[in-house]
């Protein structure tokens, strides 16, 4: 079973336009600059307090929780501490795992040398849109 | 040893927007007892900067899956709990120097790694 944090569904352009709002409104920039495939620190310039911004924001608009630390957690899992990381690297086998987590990353970014601090750098606006998507469809699946 | 040095630069109109829009989330960056200990916004702001900076120093950690609270700010001094202080622990991280700079419209914090 993948525990790839996507929805295999297609973009929503409802869901998308809220996100991108959310961008916007975090950062100031301009609208067209919120793509999916935009890297949310290179591209966007976010910083720490941006990425809780964004995230307070969808929260909000979305009435979800985003799990911080979900994305570290799920490449974790089934690897111990040493095969996750060694001497503060990434081990192939993480970067393999972070590539099955986060398949809207494009796999050559997650590369040899990279740290657990660098994971954010490949945050893209997908990675969040995902997010939401997959959050609210377990909201939707959760008993009435 | 010097283990690291982090730096961080906080625009205040950028915390002051921040607070404005997620007011009641500040509870999940900062303890009640840094809210009584740094009530202004601009002193708000450089505990904020104190712990980005210590983060830089430690190193090995992102933003976003760190619990902010672990990273304890009194006037001059940090001190850190749970995850974060096991993973400093880990790397040898013993003592953390701050300083801060303030400008009219930024506020500057440095913190300094130190262990055996």
């Amino acid at each position: 079973m993948s525990n790839a944090l996507t929805v295999p569904a297609a973009t929503s352009p409802e869901v998308f336009e809220k996100v991108r709002g959310c961008f916007v409104e975090a950062l100031g920039v301009e609208p067209e600059e919120v793509t999916l495939k935009a890297k949310v620190i290179d591209d966007l310039g976010a910083e720490s307090l941006d990425f809780l911004d964004i995230a307070y924001r969808l929260e909000q608009g979305f009435k979800i929780k985003i799990p911080r630390g979900d994305i570290k957690q799920k490449s974790q899992e089934g690897l111990g501490a040493e095969a996750w990381e060694k001497d503060g690297l990434l081990t192939e086998k993480a970067l393999t795992k972070i590539r099955e987590v986060m398949p809207e990353v494009d796999p050559a970014s997650v590369k040899t040398g990279m740290r657990a601090k660098d994971i954010p750098k490949l945050f893209t606006v997908e990675t969040f849109y995902n997010m939401v998507v997959k959050l609210q469809a377990d909201k939707a699946a959760l008993p009435k | 040893m010097i283990h690291g040095v982090g730096v961080d630069l906080v625009h205040l109109a950028r915390f002051d927007r921040f607070a404005r829009d997620h007011g009641r989330r500040l509870s999940d960056l900062f303890s009640p007892d840094e809210r009584a200990a740094f009530r202004s916004r601009r002193a708000l702001a450089g505990a904020w900067a104190m712990k980005e900076a210590t983060l830089k120093a430690i190193g090995g950690l992102s933003g976003w899956d760190v619990n902010w609270r672990e990273i304890g700010i009194r006037p001059g001094a940090v001190r850190l709990t749970g995850a974060v202080a096991r993973h400093a622990k880990s790397l040898g991280v013993s003592r953390l120097d701050v300083s801060t700079a303030t400008m009219k419209d930024a506020i500057v914090a440095t913190v300094v790694a130190t262990g055996p």
